[in-house]
């Protein structure tokens, strides 16, 4: 019980400090300060436990005494810090598909034709943002005109790269 | 015998990698979601024989297993959830599409070499098929209208997670 119970304390207090931070002013580089604030909330939150664990009492609940437990809160917390950093992630850039949906069911009953389709959709919203986005986040730079890869660039490119021939997908993906 | 009982959701997640790259390989390679609902679901038998296995062997009371094996499977649902978008951005992320012509182009390449080969173009026919066969968005007299709700339920939903964490609905708000 007491795995249970600390593993959820110190997710929710991960979960309640990011959106305190959010809530006073959203920093820059977001991803890498959620990072932060994950790692440093089970870090201390650990730190405190194992040093104090003979003292903390919780409801009735002492806290984890055996290394295992910490392990299995270790892993508890990054699964679930893990599943919410790449929500997070997916929910920053707008989904081609989400977008479709929505800006046909705005054009209500008239629906929408291909033209106007193609307008409102089209590589300025659908391309161009993701090249800046590459290069803000360091998997490519600019050589004069030339995006090339950085050393991040090619390592995750040639993971997807080899997962996709792993599991015989031939045609690209995007 | 604790430590092997910490480590399963891990465990479990291999189960899930091998069985969905195998479905792939040996099985089809054309449907993808298929092939991770069945590896989500070896993975998950596995975890739940070893922690019926483990409740067995243990010499904890059924109700103090229970937690545990929450915890266990709570952890497991988060990291097959993680593969799950791992896989999701191998065939959908334009990043990750982009990375990957610039990781087969060598020299590099200018903004306009990356649109010849992937452009707002392809990923409209690629999406809009997918909604128009599945009948989320209808065609009529040669406007689009949104079909089946599903998808645009979806969309309202990550939109409103959109302006709960993000704090605004677009990525192009201000």
């Amino acid at each position: 019980m007491s795995v249970f119970i600390f593993s959820l304390l110190l997710t929710v207090t991960a979960f309640v400090a990011h959106f305190i931070v959010w809530k006073i002013r959203p920093p820059v580089h977001q991803k890498s300060v959620l990072i932060f604030i994950f790692s440093a909330i089970l870090l201390v939150g650990l730190g405190l436990l194992s040093n104090f664990r003979q003292y903390i009492n919780l409801l009735g609940v002492k806290a984890p005494q055996e290394l295992y437990e910490y392990f299995q809160i270790c892993i508890f917390f990054i699964s679930i810090s893990l599943a919410y950093m790449v929500t997070y992630s997916a929910l920053e850039a707008d989904s081609p598909s989400l977008v479709m949906i929505m800006t046909i069911a705005n054009s209500g009953n008239e629906g929408l034709t291909q033209k106007n389709f193609e307008k409102k959709i089209n590589n300025d919203s659908l391309i161009m943002p993701r090249l800046k986005d590459i290069l803000s986040e360091k998997l490519a730079y600019l050589d004069g005109d030339i995006y090339k890869l950085t050393s991040k660039g090619h390592i995750i490119a040639r993971i997807f790269i080899t997962y996709r021939k792993i599991v015989k997908r031939e045609r690209k993906g995007g | 015998m604790m430590y092997l009982h910490v480590f399963s959701p891990i465990g479990a997640l291999c189960i899930n990698v091998l069985a969905q790259v195998c479905y792939c390989r040996f099985i089809s390679n054309k449907h993808l979601l298929k092939s991770l609902f069945f590896g989500f679901f070896c993975g998950i038998s596995g975890l739940i024989l070893a922690e019926v296995w483990y409740a067995g062997k243990s010499s904890l009371a059924v109700f103090q297993n229970v937690p545990l094996i929450l915890i266990n499977i709570s952890s497991y649902c988060a990291l097959g959830y993680c593969y799950f978008h791992f896989v999701n951005l191998s065939e959908t992320a334009r990043r990750i599409r982009i990375i990957s012509e610039l990781e087969n182009a060598k020299a590099g390449l200018s903004a306009q070499e990356i649109l010849e080969r992937y452009n707002a173009q392809e990923i409209i026919e690629k999406r809009l098929g997918r909604l128009l066969k599945s009948n989320q968005v209808i065609c009529t007299n040669g406007r689009y209208y949104v079909g089946k709700p599903f998808m645009l339920f979806a969309s309202k939903v990550v939109v409103f997670l959109k302006l709960f964490i993000l704090g605004k609905k677009s990525e192009f708000d201000e």
